[in-house]
């Protein structure tokens, strides 16, 4: 690590810090704001969850090194933490910082990106159902059923081992399709609770087409339980992604993905388990963070709180 | 509310003391003594005809003899260096006739006498088509193998050339004709008494807990010796590290090859454990196809250039990945060869690393970088590739990433097809691939395995990459056959080798030294480099270190 | 209530149905010819003859479903070309070694995470509840695998308290048959079932915490306060009891997890259950035996689910009344 890249670091710590700092002023101003920075773990989750951001972010800032790149094969392998290697070589001699840093690009990515694909299904899904009900609702209920019945990693471990090359999109977009079924739920029961309220029956009995009157009037309302399940799943992503990666199918190398970097590392685990041990670390912290984000979120939007 | 843990735990234990205290007593004396050996993999079926299995042969080792086995030196030419196992003696009627004497005292553990009529049967068998054994073609120059008697069996060669004997003796294991002369030919490798043999060697075999453990026991009336060790157990691990993990942990006593320089430093500093190194059997290489994949009519578009491989190899530095991965455990064999060859010879010509003339061979070829991705391209086409490595092995998967990285700098890309090992035979025996990263497991001498793999012989069999350079194959014919004397063969090899380096049909990585580790309370391990289980039956555990997995009675 | 039961079991059934023919179609768009090994020089001719004949391999795609179906009402669930036995065979070794670490893992998740859970809420805002809530929630949000590594390597290589993986010492205990062996088998499940239970632990005492935070709220439990009930008493019995029904919708959310982290624990652990089957026929491509542990994963997933509506229902007077569910 050079001096840069410290000043790169420490940037994005003092960044992240000003971003909650900053949130933290706007959301005082608001019942829901005071109840989310109640809890004592929501601000240094929210603290977490930038400060990694900023580093996926800034990666090239605050890598010393390219994430593929072997330094020195031959003597600086599985080297311990020092100055120069801040958290040690992996087993072919590539910084581990680097790569965590390069990493949470990819980690972070998949997860933000396979929730958002399978929270806009879940929505659709649990909208379209709790608006239309009747058959339509049993129909797709039965099938998230179905998808439930499933467990999610045999699902994926099924659909990633039946095509011989998988690339990271198409990873991304597996993830998401086998993971919106609780979020469909959810946004089902909200919207069939919304459905009888009184500017959505206004909507109707205008005549608005079913699309707008779920887009603009129920959707919004119902934004409370698919943003904590958002929060919530991305986490559940990335340990997928982790466990994928350990069995051998997750993203290929050389990119690093915190999942690929304990996979990499972890038959050194004895001798060397600093390359296993920080990626394990990482994704705890950010799962950690987006627990505590996502606990307090569901306090803060849950509107029958509204009332008190 | 009180957590119950601690009082469980405390339970546990109780419960496993007195389970060791109930086991004091049972076998003593010399010939007592549990062999766990830790195993990554598993065989596929305990049957030698129709498994290459490095876990078969190990497994089936103590199970099944042969006529004769190869001596402490390892010679494999002429007859001297030989030990006789099911053959008490032998005499060569003509210069191609061998006459083998079997041991009247030879017997299968089900009580029947082994016969020549199991001779005669098991060549049959190995060299049928129908049972399409990977061993057939090393058995090639004999042309028959009859009966004089129930004790007297009769091979006949078609030329003379050094290694006869080895040829004889060495590849087959004897079948119980009695036993399995019903099986229809077509149906051995799924045949019930592959989960079952039945044996006339040391050790008869107990019970196969599928992916768990083999159990074999000492058979008492073996005529050549009652073993020591009175149980063999192997124990499947789904990769090396958990084995060797296992031994260090003492839940397994033995480990063939502990393979890096951390698992050596690691295994011979435990004051529980010995370490015996020895001359290893392997070979690592990166082999390219020649052919299209899936279609072995076409040529592959990249491959079947001999100047591309050629440049890939002049760009390829072996010497710093090797370090990287087995540290001084390992070298750089000078072609297609592994240490245990008579024929190792750090002076055979190779292509050396040189990158500036890699560079500048695929820059005449045509390949340079046009759009500054760094990869170099021709026509619109990228120069790359797939490597198709198996995901059970560590080290494989660490040279993959090693030359990913160095390829890249080079300009070419690299993917990695990363599949399970079944898989990774099944693709490589179907030609689908672009580039294979294999490890062969040799014998102790040249004359079977390599024209298996890099002749004409062995397309359809290991020769996955279909390379065929009709020089090669003559040289080798005549290394094998024709030579008169050791040291016409040795030229002989060393002209084959050089050529095939010059054709660069794969990347000759690393030819490993091997080191196992036995736990200290085994006295008398000797260890065979091209087997390295087979004198375990001279093993033993002394009476005074006993403990109690030795001293179970069943 | 019968009629509840009914429609809920059949619904079950359904589902499972669905499963299996989801799978089952999944597979074959993938690939030409699935259900029969890549290359057939690793099988004889003979099974891959039978094979042939019993799911109709050379019939039209509808022709093999039925027949796959009917296969399975006679309990054929194929044969695992890896395995060399039939799948139901190499299931029925697996499926109570899994289900075995799942008990274990739920009775570590329920007693630490119950107990956790209500320390938490009795002591709510103390210094205890706050260190304790963040190690649990670290622990909750670990990868499964990794805290398994982490454990292998502490307490089995580097303390040697507990054995390296596997389900027994097959040297001492090939066989369940003494005090002694089960005690050999207890040994060897703990660190697997240490680690699915402490992650889910975490989860639960999360859950429990909030649920007993709720329900100490209440009304009601100032009532019984006010009566003069010594406080102990008051919340082992009314906070308790309807904090537990929420808890008990924890069994059926239960399973799923613990289906999907054994997968993981069981590779780490070389456990021989149906997660390590599961994984190496997928990756083996061994179609049969994966179809058949998709039936019985989600079987086990559709059970449990069912199970933990059923006590619901008998928990809560409330939903029997309500009579027909969703």
């Amino acid at each position: 690590m050079n001096i840069w890249n410290w000043v790169a670091l420490s940037g994005a710590a003092v960044l992240a810090l000003i971003v909650v700092g900053a949130v933290r002023r706007r959301a005082g101003a608001s019942a829901s704001g005071r109840r989310f920075f109640r809890h004592p773990t929501a601000a240094p989750g929210l603290f977490v969850l930038t400060f990694f951001v900023m580093v996926a972010l800034a990666a090239p800032l605050v890598a010393p090194f390219q994430p593929y790149e072997q330094i020195d094969v031959d003597h600086l392998q599985n080297h311990a933490p020092s100055t120069r290697y801040i958290l040690g070589t992996d087993p072919l001699s590539r910084d581990v910082w680097s790569r965590l840093a390069h990493g949470a690009r990819i980690s972070l990515g998949i997860g933000a990106l396979a929730m958002f694909v399978a929270v806009t299904i879940g929505a659709a899904v649990g909208a379209t159902a709790g608006y239309f009900r009747r058959w339509v609702d049993t129909a797709l209920m039965r099938l998230v059923d179905v998808g439930l019945a499933m467990p999610r990693i045999f699902a994926l471990l099924v659909v990633v081992a039946l095509w011989d090359r998988i690339a990271v999109p198409v990873l991304v977009l597996v993830i998401g399709l086998t993971g919106w079924f609780a979020t469909s739920r959810l946004v089902r029961a909200e919207v069939l609770s919304l459905r009888e309220r009184e500017y959505v029956a206004a909507a109707r009995a205008l005549g608005a087409r079913p699309s707008r009157v779920i887009v603009r009037h129920v959707l919004p309302n119902a934004a409370a339980p698919i943003i904590v399940s958002a929060a919530l799943g991305i986490g559940n992503v990335m340990l997928l992604e982790a466990g994928l990666s350990f069995l051998g199918m997750g993203v290929p190398s050389p990119a690093p993905s915190w999942g690929n970097m304990i996979a990499d590392g972890w038959s050194k685990m004895a001798v060397a388990p600093w390359s296993a041990t920080f990626p394990g670390l990482a994704i705890s912290l950010v799962v950690m963070a987006l627990n505590a984000v996502g606990d307090a979120l569901r306090d803060a939007l849950d509107p029958r709180k509204e009332a008190v | 509310m009180h957590t119950p843990r601690p009082t469980v735990f405390a339970a546990v234990a109780c419960l496993a003391l007195l389970g060791s205290c109930e086991r004091r007593g049972g076998c003593t004396g010399d010939h007592c003594g549990t062999l766990v050996i830790a195993y990554a993999g598993e065989p596929d079926i305990l049957l030698p005809p129709v498994s290459e299995f490095a876990a078969t042969r190990d497994v089936t080792e103590p199970i099944f003899l042969k006529l004769a086995d190869l001596g402490p030196s390892g010679n494999t030419v002429g007859d001297e260096d030989f030990q006789p196992q099911l053959a008490e003696r032998w005499e060569w009627d003509t210069p191609t006739t061998l006459v083998f004497h079997l041991d009247p005292r030879a017997h299968w553990q089900d009580g029947q006498a082994v016969t020549a009529a199991d001779v005669a049967f098991t060549y049959d068998v190995y060299t049928d088509t129908l049972v399409n054994s990977p061993f057939r073609s090393s058995l090639r120059q004999i042309s028959a193998v009859t009966t004089r008697d129930s004790l007297t069996v009769v091979f006949r060669f078609r030329q003379r050339y050094p290694e006869m004997f080895y040829d004889a003796v060495y590849h087959m294991r004897i079948m119980p004709s009695h036993l399995l002369r019903e099986v229809p030919r077509d149906q051995w490798r799924s045949t019930a008494f592959g989960r079952a043999p039945v044996g006339d060697g040391p050790y008869r075999f107990v019970a196969w807990k599928a992916g768990q453990s083999i159990e074999l026991a000492a058979d008492s009336t073996f005529f050549l010796g009652r073993p020591y060790i009175r149980r063999l157990i192997w124990r499947f691990t789904p990769d090396q590290q958990v084995a060797v993990t296992q031994l260090l942990a003492g839940d397994a006593d033995a480990i063939e090859v502990l393979i890096t320089p951390d698992n050596v430093q690691r295994a011979c500093a435990d004051p529980k454990l010995a370490c015996y190194p020895y001359k290893g059997s392997a070979y690592g290489y990166v082999g390219f196809n020649l052919a299209a994949p899936g279609d072995t009519t076409k040529p592959h578009p990249l491959f079947a250039d001999r100047d591309l491989r050629r440049a890939l190899v002049l760009a390829t530095d072996r010497e710093r990945p090797l370090h990287n991965v087995f540290g001084e455990l390992a070298r750089v064999p000078p072609g297609p060869m592994s240490q245990l060859w008579w024929i190792w010879d750090p002076e055979i010509r190779e292509l050396p690393y040189d990158s500036a003339q890699a560079a500048r061979l695929l820059k005449r070829l045509g390949w340079i970088d046009s759009d500054g991705d760094g990869i170099r391209d021709k026509d619109g086409h990228a120069l790359s590739f797939r490597l198709l490595v198996p995901t059970t092995s560590a080290i494989r998967r660490q040279y993959a990433r090693l030359l990913q990285e160095s390829f890249r700098t080079a300009g070419v890309d690299v993917q990695l097809d990363e599949v399970d090992f079944s898989v990774f035979n099944e693709r490589a025996r179907a030609g689908r691939f672009d580039a294979l990263l294999n490890v062969w497991n040799t014998d102790p001498t040249p004359s079977s395995g390599f024209p298996q793999t890099w002749t004409k012989a062995g397309f359809g069999r290991s020769n996955y990459g279909r390379y065929f350079n009709p020089q090669v194959d003559q040289l080798v014919d005549r290394a094998v056959s024709a030579a008169a004397n050791r040291d016409q063969a040795r030229r002989a090899w060393r002209s084959a080798f050089e050529m095939l380096n010059q054709d660069a049909p794969g990347i000759f990585l690393f030819a490993t030294e091997n080191v196992a580790a036995v736990s200290k309370r085994f006295t008398d391990v000797t260890i065979r480099p091209d087997s390295w289980l087979a004198l375990v039956r001279s093993w033993r555990v002394p009476s005074d270190r006993l403990t109690d997995r030795d001293r179970v009675e069943r | 209530m019968i009629v509840w039961v009914v429609r809920r079991v059949a619904a079950s059934i359904a589902i499972v149905w669905a499963v299996v023919t989801l799978t089952f179609f999944v597979i074959h768009a993938a690939r030409g010819s699935p259900f029969l090994p890549e290359s057939s020089q690793s099988v004889d001719p003979e099974t891959i003859v039978r094979i042939t004949n019993q799911f109709g391999l050379d019939r039209p795609l509808w022709v093999q479903y039925v027949l796959y179906l009917r296969n399975l009402a006679t309990g054929n669930l194929g044969e695992s070309f890896a395995l060399r036995r039939p799948v139901a065979d190499a299931l029925a070794d697996a499926i109570p070694n899994t289900f075995v670490l799942a008990l274990a893992a739920l009775l570590i998740d329920f007693a630490v995470g119950l107990a956790l859970g209500i320390y938490q809420a009795v002591r709510e805002r103390s210094v205890g509840d706050i260190v304790l809530g963040n190690i649990a929630l670290f622990v909750n949000s670990m990868p499964t695998f990794w805290l398994g590594l982490v454990l292998l390597l502490v307490f089995a290589q580097r303390l040697h308290a507990f054995p390296v993986g596997g389900i027994s010492d097959p040297v001492l205990c090939p066989r369940l048959d003494s005090a002694a062996c089960l005690g050999d088998f207890v040994w060897h499940l703990t660190l697997p079932a240490l680690t699915l239970g402490l992650v889910g632990a975490a989860g639960t005492a999360r859950f429990q915490r909030a649920a007993m935070l709720e329900v100490i709220r209440q009304e009601y439990v100032r009532t019984a306060r006010a009566k003069g009930l010594q406080e102990r008493r008051v919340l082992l019995v009314h906070a308790l009891r309807n904090a537990l029904l929420p808890f008990i919708t924890l069994v059926g959310l239960a399973f799923p997890f613990l289906l999907t982290g054994a997968v993981l624990v069981e590779t780490v652990y070389a456990w021989p259950g149906m997660g390590q089957l599961a994984v190496r026929a997928i990756l083996q491509r061994d179609y049969y035996v994966v179809t058949g542990a998709a039936l019985v994963t989600s079987t086990m997933v559709v059970l449990g689910n069912l199970i933990a509506d059923l006590l619901y229902a008998v928990a809560d007077p409330r939903i029997r009344v309500r009579g027909a569910g969703a």
